[in-house]
Protein backbone atom coordinates (compact mmCIF):
# COMPACT_ATOMS: atom_id res chain seq x y z
CA UNK A 1 0.00 0.00 0.00
CA UNK A 2 2.73 2.26 1.33
CA UNK A 3 4.61 1.14 -2.22
CA UNK A 4 1.84 1.96 -4.12
CA UNK A 5 1.35 5.07 -2.86
CA UNK A 6 5.25 6.10 -3.43
CA UNK A 7 4.91 4.68 -6.88
CA UNK A 8 1.83 7.41 -7.48
CA UNK A 9 3.83 10.21 -5.53
CA UNK A 10 6.83 9.54 -8.09
CA UNK A 11 4.62 9.63 -11.05
CA UNK A 12 3.16 12.49 -10.47
CA UNK A 13 6.38 14.26 -9.22
CA UNK A 14 7.16 12.53 -12.70
CA UNK A 15 4.59 13.85 -14.83
CA UNK A 16 5.19 17.52 -13.47
CA UNK A 17 8.93 17.46 -14.33
CA UNK A 18 7.77 15.91 -17.66
CA UNK A 19 5.58 19.32 -18.12
CA UNK A 20 7.55 21.89 -17.27
CA UNK A 21 10.40 20.67 -19.02
CA UNK A 22 8.09 20.66 -21.57
CA UNK A 23 6.85 24.35 -21.70
CA UNK A 24 10.17 25.13 -20.60
CA UNK A 25 11.09 23.97 -24.34
CA UNK A 26 8.39 25.46 -25.22
CA UNK A 27 8.95 29.20 -24.17
CA UNK A 28 12.23 29.45 -25.76
CA UNK A 29 11.12 28.12 -29.42
CA UNK A 30 8.78 30.39 -29.39
CA UNK A 31 10.47 33.48 -28.33
CA UNK A 32 12.41 32.64 -31.35
CA UNK A 33 9.59 32.32 -34.13
CA UNK A 34 8.58 35.84 -32.79
CA UNK A 35 11.68 37.03 -33.13
CA UNK A 36 11.87 35.38 -36.74
CA UNK A 37 8.25 36.83 -37.80
CA UNK A 38 9.40 40.20 -36.59
CA UNK A 39 12.46 40.47 -38.95
CA UNK A 40 10.21 39.10 -41.79
CA UNK A 41 8.99 42.25 -44.02
CA UNK A 42 5.32 40.82 -44.59
CA UNK A 43 4.78 40.54 -40.66
CA UNK A 44 6.06 44.39 -40.48
CA UNK A 45 3.45 47.18 -39.05
CA UNK A 46 1.48 48.25 -42.37
CA UNK A 47 1.81 51.45 -41.66
CA UNK A 48 5.84 51.01 -41.98
CA UNK A 49 5.06 49.18 -45.36
CA UNK A 50 2.99 52.30 -46.67
CA UNK A 51 5.77 54.30 -45.58
CA UNK A 52 8.52 52.52 -47.49
CA UNK A 53 5.57 52.46 -50.97
CA UNK A 54 5.24 56.42 -50.91
CA UNK A 55 8.84 56.62 -50.40
CA UNK A 56 9.60 54.56 -53.28
CA UNK A 57 6.91 56.27 -55.39
CA UNK A 58 8.47 59.81 -55.03
CA UNK A 59 11.73 58.23 -55.46
CA UNK A 60 10.63 56.80 -58.65
CA UNK A 61 9.23 59.82 -60.32
CA UNK A 62 13.18 61.17 -58.93
CA UNK A 63 14.48 58.60 -61.19
CA UNK A 64 12.13 59.12 -63.92
CA UNK A 65 12.96 62.71 -64.08
CA UNK A 66 16.85 62.08 -64.24
CA UNK A 67 16.06 59.45 -67.31
CA UNK A 68 13.88 61.80 -69.06
CA UNK A 69 16.10 64.74 -68.64
CA UNK A 70 19.84 62.39 -69.43
CA UNK A 71 17.80 61.34 -72.68
CA UNK A 72 17.22 64.71 -73.44
CA UNK A 73 20.87 65.81 -73.11
CA UNK A 74 21.95 62.76 -75.29
CA UNK A 75 19.43 63.51 -77.87
CA UNK A 76 20.43 66.96 -77.85
CA UNK A 77 23.75 66.40 -77.88
CA UNK A 78 23.63 63.87 -80.84
CA UNK A 79 21.38 66.17 -82.50
CA UNK A 80 24.33 68.91 -82.20
CA UNK A 81 26.73 67.00 -82.83
CA UNK A 82 28.29 69.43 -85.63
CA UNK A 83 26.96 72.24 -83.87
CA UNK A 84 29.47 73.55 -81.65
CA UNK A 85 27.58 76.62 -80.67
CA UNK A 86 24.25 74.49 -79.62
CA UNK A 87 27.15 71.94 -77.80
CA UNK A 88 27.94 75.06 -75.70
CA UNK A 89 24.99 76.51 -74.71
CA UNK A 90 24.23 72.79 -73.45
CA UNK A 91 26.95 72.05 -71.32
CA UNK A 92 26.19 75.80 -70.15
CA UNK A 93 22.81 75.30 -69.05
CA UNK A 94 23.70 71.98 -67.08
CA UNK A 95 26.42 73.90 -65.43
CA UNK A 96 24.36 76.72 -64.27
CA UNK A 97 21.72 74.24 -62.81
CA UNK A 98 25.37 72.01 -60.97
CA UNK A 99 26.07 75.56 -59.63
CA UNK A 100 23.18 76.12 -58.20
CA UNK A 101 22.63 72.88 -56.42
CA UNK A 102 26.87 73.03 -55.18
CA UNK A 103 26.38 76.27 -52.98
CA UNK A 104 28.06 78.55 -55.57
CA UNK A 105 25.38 81.03 -56.32
CA UNK A 106 22.26 82.69 -53.77
CA UNK A 107 18.93 81.07 -54.84
CA UNK A 108 15.50 82.33 -53.49
CA UNK A 109 12.01 80.69 -53.13
CA UNK A 110 9.23 79.64 -50.97
CA UNK A 111 9.84 78.08 -47.57
CA UNK A 112 9.46 77.76 -44.23
CA UNK A 113 11.82 79.46 -41.32
CA UNK A 114 12.08 77.71 -38.13
CA UNK A 115 13.33 79.22 -35.04
CA UNK A 116 14.69 77.58 -32.15
CA UNK A 117 15.63 78.89 -28.66
CA UNK A 118 16.90 77.41 -25.59
CA UNK A 119 16.04 77.70 -22.33
CA UNK A 120 18.99 78.72 -20.62
CA UNK A 121 17.75 79.97 -17.49
CA UNK A 122 16.59 78.15 -14.24
CA UNK A 123 17.79 75.47 -12.61
CA UNK A 124 17.88 72.58 -15.35
CA UNK A 125 18.95 74.44 -19.02
CA UNK A 126 17.50 72.89 -22.10
CA UNK A 127 20.15 72.67 -24.51
CA UNK A 128 19.88 71.45 -28.40
CA UNK A 129 21.70 68.06 -28.83
CA UNK A 130 23.61 67.80 -32.37
CA UNK A 131 21.29 64.42 -32.79
CA UNK A 132 17.95 66.90 -32.47
CA UNK A 133 19.49 69.03 -34.91
CA UNK A 134 21.15 66.37 -37.50
CA UNK A 135 17.29 64.71 -37.02
CA UNK A 136 15.53 68.33 -37.60
CA UNK A 137 17.56 68.38 -40.46
CA UNK A 138 16.89 65.13 -42.10
CA UNK A 139 13.58 65.49 -41.35
CA UNK A 140 13.21 68.69 -43.39
CA UNK A 141 15.48 67.01 -46.08
CA UNK A 142 12.84 63.83 -46.17
CA UNK A 143 9.70 66.27 -46.95
CA UNK A 144 11.36 68.16 -49.63
CA UNK A 145 13.74 70.77 -48.39
CA UNK A 146 15.84 71.69 -51.47
CA UNK A 147 18.25 74.40 -49.59
CA UNK A 148 18.66 74.69 -46.41
CA UNK A 149 20.89 77.50 -44.08
CA UNK A 150 21.33 77.67 -40.57
CA UNK A 151 21.79 81.67 -38.94
CA UNK A 152 22.39 82.30 -42.77
CA UNK A 153 25.30 79.47 -43.19
CA UNK A 154 24.28 76.97 -46.22
CA UNK A 155 24.37 73.66 -45.71
CA UNK A 156 26.76 72.09 -48.79
CA UNK A 157 27.30 68.34 -49.34
CA UNK A 158 30.63 68.74 -47.18
CA UNK A 159 28.80 70.39 -44.17
CA UNK A 160 28.76 68.70 -40.64
CA UNK A 161 26.67 70.23 -37.96
CA UNK A 162 27.28 69.96 -34.27
CA UNK A 163 27.48 71.70 -31.17
CA UNK A 164 30.66 73.35 -29.84
CA UNK A 165 30.03 74.21 -26.76
CA UNK A 166 27.24 76.78 -26.62
CA UNK A 167 27.76 77.73 -29.78
CA UNK A 168 26.46 75.88 -33.03
CA UNK A 169 29.27 74.82 -35.67
CA UNK A 170 28.62 74.54 -39.37
CA UNK A 171 31.30 73.17 -41.42
CA UNK A 172 34.50 75.36 -40.53
CA UNK A 173 31.75 78.65 -39.74
CA UNK A 174 30.56 78.90 -35.63
CA UNK A 175 26.93 80.88 -35.55
CA UNK A 176 25.21 80.52 -31.75
CA UNK A 177 21.75 80.15 -30.72
CA UNK A 178 19.01 81.31 -31.13
CA UNK A 179 18.98 79.25 -34.19
CA UNK A 180 17.18 80.59 -37.53
CA UNK A 181 16.75 77.66 -40.30
CA UNK A 182 15.09 78.60 -43.43
CA UNK A 183 14.56 76.02 -45.84
CA UNK A 184 13.36 76.80 -49.33
CA UNK A 185 11.13 73.85 -50.59
CA UNK A 186 7.58 72.05 -50.71
CA UNK A 187 6.41 74.89 -48.12
CA UNK A 188 3.11 72.85 -47.06
CA UNK A 189 4.92 69.44 -46.92
CA UNK A 190 7.57 70.26 -45.24
CA UNK A 191 5.56 72.08 -42.29
CA UNK A 192 3.61 68.71 -42.59
CA UNK A 193 6.61 67.17 -41.74
CA UNK A 194 8.14 68.17 -38.70
CA UNK A 195 4.54 68.84 -36.95
CA UNK A 196 3.52 65.01 -37.20
CA UNK A 197 2.82 64.06 -33.69
CA UNK A 198 5.80 62.60 -31.96
CA UNK A 199 7.93 64.28 -34.29
CA UNK A 200 10.69 66.16 -33.87
CA UNK A 201 8.86 69.51 -32.83
CA UNK A 202 7.16 67.76 -30.02
CA UNK A 203 10.62 65.86 -29.39
CA UNK A 204 11.75 69.51 -28.73
CA UNK A 205 8.78 70.71 -26.71
CA UNK A 206 9.16 68.04 -24.76
CA UNK A 207 12.76 69.06 -23.48
CA UNK A 208 11.46 72.69 -23.06
CA UNK A 209 13.42 73.74 -26.62
CA UNK A 210 11.26 76.40 -28.22
CA UNK A 211 10.71 76.01 -32.49
CA UNK A 212 8.32 78.40 -33.56
CA UNK A 213 7.32 77.16 -37.53
CA UNK A 214 6.71 80.15 -39.76
CA UNK A 215 6.20 79.81 -43.80
CA UNK A 216 7.21 82.23 -45.71
CA UNK A 217 6.92 83.06 -49.20
CA UNK A 218 10.37 84.25 -50.73
CA UNK A 219 13.62 83.01 -48.79
CA UNK A 220 16.32 84.05 -50.19
CA UNK A 221 19.72 81.77 -49.20
CA UNK A 222 23.00 83.34 -49.93
CA UNK A 223 26.18 80.62 -51.38
CA UNK B 1 -0.62 8.88 6.83
CA UNK B 2 -2.59 12.14 7.49
CA UNK B 3 0.47 14.78 7.08
CA UNK B 4 0.80 12.72 3.89
CA UNK B 5 -2.27 13.24 2.34
CA UNK B 6 -2.23 16.96 3.30
CA UNK B 7 0.85 17.60 1.89
CA UNK B 8 -0.14 15.68 -0.99
CA UNK B 9 -3.44 17.38 -1.52
CA UNK B 10 -1.37 21.00 -0.95
CA UNK B 11 0.93 19.42 -3.16
CA UNK B 12 -1.62 18.85 -6.15
CA UNK B 13 -3.25 22.27 -5.63
CA UNK B 14 -0.07 23.58 -6.11
CA UNK B 15 0.67 21.78 -8.95
CA UNK B 16 -2.95 22.85 -10.28
CA UNK B 17 -2.36 26.47 -9.94
CA UNK B 18 1.55 26.27 -11.41
CA UNK B 19 -0.14 24.73 -14.31
CA UNK B 20 -3.17 26.43 -15.19
CA UNK B 21 -0.79 29.40 -14.54
CA UNK B 22 1.90 28.04 -17.37
CA UNK B 23 -1.43 27.42 -19.93
CA UNK B 24 -2.65 30.69 -18.46
CA UNK B 25 0.68 32.17 -20.01
CA UNK B 26 1.03 30.40 -22.81
CA UNK B 27 -2.56 31.32 -23.99
CA UNK B 28 -1.62 34.84 -23.75
CA UNK B 29 1.91 34.55 -25.09
CA UNK B 30 0.02 32.46 -28.09
CA UNK B 31 -3.27 34.14 -28.49
CA UNK B 32 -1.80 37.72 -29.91
CA UNK B 33 1.00 36.04 -31.86
CA UNK B 34 -1.02 34.04 -33.86
CA UNK B 35 -3.73 36.48 -34.45
CA UNK B 36 -1.55 39.17 -35.42
CA UNK B 37 0.47 36.83 -37.75
CA UNK B 38 -2.55 35.45 -39.63
CA UNK B 39 -3.73 39.00 -40.05
CA UNK B 40 -0.42 40.97 -40.42
CA UNK B 41 0.39 38.86 -43.07
CA UNK B 42 -3.07 38.57 -45.08
CA UNK B 43 -2.74 42.58 -44.96
CA UNK B 44 0.72 42.45 -46.10
CA UNK B 45 1.62 40.38 -48.73
CA UNK B 46 0.11 42.82 -51.24
CA UNK B 47 2.14 45.66 -49.40
CA UNK B 48 5.22 43.64 -49.92
CA UNK B 49 4.58 42.96 -53.18
CA UNK B 50 3.94 46.65 -54.52
CA UNK B 51 7.12 47.22 -52.52
CA UNK B 52 9.28 44.64 -54.20
CA UNK B 53 7.47 45.64 -57.71
CA UNK B 54 8.88 49.61 -57.03
CA UNK B 55 12.18 48.52 -56.23
CA UNK B 56 12.24 46.45 -59.15
CA UNK B 57 11.46 49.04 -61.32
CA UNK B 58 13.38 51.34 -59.56
CA UNK B 59 16.60 49.72 -60.12
CA UNK B 60 15.86 49.32 -63.91
CA UNK B 61 15.60 52.46 -63.88
CA UNK B 62 18.75 53.09 -62.03
CA UNK B 63 20.56 51.27 -64.45
CA UNK B 64 19.32 52.75 -67.54
CA UNK B 65 20.57 55.95 -65.72
CA UNK B 66 23.90 54.78 -65.49
CA UNK B 67 23.97 53.37 -69.06
CA UNK B 68 22.71 57.02 -70.72
CA UNK B 69 25.84 58.95 -68.03
CA UNK B 70 28.37 56.72 -69.74
CA UNK B 71 26.28 57.65 -73.36
CA UNK B 72 26.53 61.08 -72.57
CA UNK B 73 30.09 60.78 -71.62
CA UNK B 74 31.19 59.56 -74.54
CA UNK B 75 29.82 62.21 -76.67
CA UNK B 76 31.13 64.86 -74.50
CA UNK B 77 34.76 63.49 -75.16
CA UNK B 78 34.28 63.39 -78.83
CA UNK B 79 32.77 66.80 -78.44
CA UNK B 80 35.23 68.13 -76.49
CA UNK B 81 38.23 67.05 -79.49
CA UNK B 82 36.38 69.18 -81.92
CA UNK B 83 36.84 72.92 -80.15
CA UNK B 84 38.69 74.06 -77.32
CA UNK B 85 35.84 75.97 -75.87
CA UNK B 86 33.85 72.66 -75.57
CA UNK B 87 36.92 71.16 -74.19
CA UNK B 88 37.08 73.60 -71.36
CA UNK B 89 33.22 73.90 -70.28
CA UNK B 90 33.24 70.21 -70.71
CA UNK B 91 36.19 69.66 -68.07
CA UNK B 92 33.97 72.30 -65.92
CA UNK B 93 31.24 70.65 -65.89
CA UNK B 94 33.12 67.22 -64.96
CA UNK B 95 34.70 68.90 -61.92
CA UNK B 96 31.03 70.46 -61.16
CA UNK B 97 29.63 66.94 -61.05
CA UNK B 98 31.99 65.69 -59.35
CA UNK B 99 31.46 67.98 -56.73
CA UNK B 100 27.65 67.44 -56.73
CA UNK B 101 27.99 63.80 -56.12
CA UNK B 102 27.07 62.84 -59.80
CA UNK B 103 30.35 61.08 -60.46
CA UNK B 104 31.83 57.87 -58.60
CA UNK B 105 34.61 58.40 -56.48
CA UNK B 106 37.66 56.38 -55.41
CA UNK B 107 40.68 56.89 -53.42
CA UNK B 108 41.76 56.57 -50.03
CA UNK B 109 39.67 56.53 -47.14
CA UNK B 110 37.72 54.77 -44.14
CA UNK B 111 35.20 52.07 -43.68
CA UNK B 112 32.91 51.85 -40.21
CA UNK B 113 31.06 48.91 -40.26
CA UNK B 114 27.90 48.80 -38.09
CA UNK B 115 25.76 45.54 -37.51
CA UNK B 116 23.23 44.64 -34.77
CA UNK B 117 23.96 42.20 -32.03
CA UNK B 118 23.96 38.66 -32.62
CA UNK B 119 22.82 38.30 -28.98
CA UNK B 120 19.21 38.01 -28.47
CA UNK B 121 18.30 40.36 -25.55
CA UNK B 122 17.17 39.20 -22.08
CA UNK B 123 14.23 40.01 -20.41
CA UNK B 124 15.86 42.44 -18.39
CA UNK B 125 17.87 44.24 -21.25
CA UNK B 126 16.51 47.16 -23.39
CA UNK B 127 16.70 45.70 -26.86
CA UNK B 128 17.08 49.36 -28.32
CA UNK B 129 20.95 48.76 -27.48
CA UNK B 130 21.16 45.80 -29.44
CA UNK B 131 20.44 47.48 -33.19
CA UNK B 132 21.52 49.88 -35.13
CA UNK B 133 19.11 52.94 -35.26
CA UNK B 134 19.09 55.89 -37.84
CA UNK B 135 20.20 58.01 -35.63
CA UNK B 136 23.71 56.73 -35.39
CA UNK B 137 23.87 56.57 -39.11
CA UNK B 138 23.31 59.87 -39.33
CA UNK B 139 25.45 60.52 -36.79
CA UNK B 140 28.93 58.63 -38.05
CA UNK B 141 27.70 60.67 -41.06
CA UNK B 142 28.15 63.51 -39.78
CA UNK B 143 31.33 62.64 -37.85
CA UNK B 144 33.27 61.76 -41.22
CA UNK B 145 32.17 65.21 -42.70
CA UNK B 146 33.23 67.12 -39.40
CA UNK B 147 36.55 65.12 -40.29
CA UNK B 148 36.88 66.03 -43.58
CA UNK B 149 35.23 63.22 -45.61
CA UNK B 150 35.16 64.48 -49.52
CA UNK B 151 32.38 61.97 -50.23
CA UNK B 152 30.43 59.11 -48.11
CA UNK B 153 28.44 56.38 -49.42
CA UNK B 154 26.41 54.07 -47.27
CA UNK B 155 26.37 50.67 -48.32
CA UNK B 156 25.76 50.75 -52.13
CA UNK B 157 23.69 54.51 -51.73
CA UNK B 158 25.75 57.39 -52.04
CA UNK B 159 25.00 59.81 -49.09
CA UNK B 160 24.82 63.73 -50.03
CA UNK B 161 23.98 66.91 -47.73
CA UNK B 162 20.57 66.04 -48.59
CA UNK B 163 20.23 62.56 -48.59
CA UNK B 164 17.67 61.44 -45.96
CA UNK B 165 18.33 58.70 -43.73
CA UNK B 166 15.30 57.74 -42.56
CA UNK B 167 13.23 54.84 -40.84
CA UNK B 168 9.79 53.13 -41.42
CA UNK B 169 9.29 50.92 -38.25
CA UNK B 170 12.76 48.89 -37.98
CA UNK B 171 13.96 49.42 -42.01
CA UNK B 172 16.61 51.82 -42.55
CA UNK B 173 15.76 53.69 -45.83
CA UNK B 174 18.88 55.73 -47.67
CA UNK B 175 17.74 57.15 -51.02
CA UNK B 176 14.98 55.15 -50.52
CA UNK B 177 16.82 51.87 -50.82
CA UNK B 178 16.32 49.46 -47.82
CA UNK B 179 19.09 49.40 -46.22
CA UNK B 180 20.69 45.77 -44.32
CA UNK B 181 23.08 45.28 -41.21
CA UNK B 182 26.08 45.05 -41.51
CA UNK B 183 25.77 48.73 -42.45
CA UNK B 184 29.19 50.01 -44.17
CA UNK B 185 29.91 53.68 -44.38
CA UNK B 186 32.34 54.81 -46.51
CA UNK B 187 33.94 57.67 -46.84
CA UNK B 188 36.75 58.89 -48.70
CA UNK B 189 39.81 61.15 -47.54
CA UNK B 190 42.80 60.98 -45.64
CA UNK B 191 42.86 57.75 -43.77
CA UNK B 192 44.68 58.39 -40.88
CA UNK B 193 43.19 61.66 -40.01
CA UNK B 194 39.79 60.33 -40.26
CA UNK B 195 40.37 57.51 -38.44
CA UNK B 196 42.39 58.56 -35.56
CA UNK B 197 39.66 61.47 -34.97
CA UNK B 198 36.48 59.66 -35.29
CA UNK B 199 37.55 57.10 -33.56
CA UNK B 200 38.42 59.25 -30.16
CA UNK B 201 35.12 60.89 -31.13
CA UNK B 202 32.46 60.73 -27.40
CA UNK B 203 29.54 59.28 -29.92
CA UNK B 204 32.33 56.54 -31.82
CA UNK B 205 33.00 55.63 -28.11
CA UNK B 206 29.18 55.54 -27.12
CA UNK B 207 29.18 53.02 -29.98
CA UNK B 208 31.80 51.18 -29.06
CA UNK B 209 30.75 50.58 -25.30
CA UNK B 210 27.64 49.31 -27.01
CA UNK B 211 29.83 46.93 -28.74
CA UNK B 212 31.60 45.62 -25.74
CA UNK B 213 28.22 45.38 -23.95
CA UNK B 214 25.42 44.77 -26.07
CA UNK B 215 28.00 42.71 -28.93
CA UNK B 216 27.03 45.20 -31.65
CA UNK B 217 29.02 44.93 -34.30
CA UNK B 218 31.22 48.22 -34.59
CA UNK B 219 34.72 48.75 -36.24
CA UNK B 220 36.77 51.31 -38.10
CA UNK B 221 39.06 50.76 -40.95
CA UNK B 222 41.32 52.66 -43.10
CA UNK B 223 42.29 51.86 -46.70
CA UNK B 224 44.50 52.92 -48.99
CA UNK B 225 41.28 52.51 -51.82
CA UNK B 226 37.44 53.09 -51.59
CA UNK B 227 35.22 53.23 -54.16
CA UNK B 228 31.61 54.94 -53.45
CA UNK B 229 28.74 55.29 -56.12
CA UNK B 230 27.41 58.08 -58.13
CA UNK B 231 24.32 59.98 -56.56
CA UNK B 232 21.23 59.33 -59.18
CA UNK B 233 19.48 61.94 -57.44
CA UNK B 234 19.62 64.57 -59.89
CA UNK B 235 16.09 66.10 -59.77
CA UNK B 236 16.16 70.01 -60.70
CA UNK B 237 15.07 72.68 -57.92
CA UNK B 238 11.24 73.14 -58.23
CA UNK B 239 11.29 75.62 -55.71
CA UNK B 240 14.59 77.11 -55.21
CA UNK B 241 15.61 79.54 -58.17
CA UNK B 242 18.88 81.84 -59.03
CA UNK B 243 18.50 85.31 -56.74
CA UNK B 244 20.11 88.17 -58.01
Amino acid sequence: MKRTRQSRWQSTILIFFVISFFVGFLLPGQAHVVREMKQTYQNQDPQDLIRVIKDLQQHKQDLLVEETDMSQKVMQYLRSSDDTAAQVNQLQHEATALEQRTGAVPLAGPGIRITIREQSSGSSPSILADEDLLLLLNDLWASGAEVISLNGIRLTDSSSVYRAGLNVRVGDKVTSMPLVIDAIGDTENMSKGLQIPGGVLDLLNLRRIGAIVQKVNLLRISN
Amino acid sequence: MITRGRNGSLFLAALFIIAAGFGYLLAVQFEPTVNKAYVVSAQNVELVEIMKGLEKENDSAAQRIVDLRGQLGELESKGAATSDEVRVLTQQLGELRAKAGLAEATGPGVIVTLSDSSRTPTLSDDPNYFIIHDGYLRSVVNLMRRYGATAIAINDQRVLGNTPIVCAGPIILVNSSRMSPPYVITALGNPEMLADSISQDVFFRVLEVYRDRFEITCSLETKTSVTVPASLNNAVFKYAAGAK
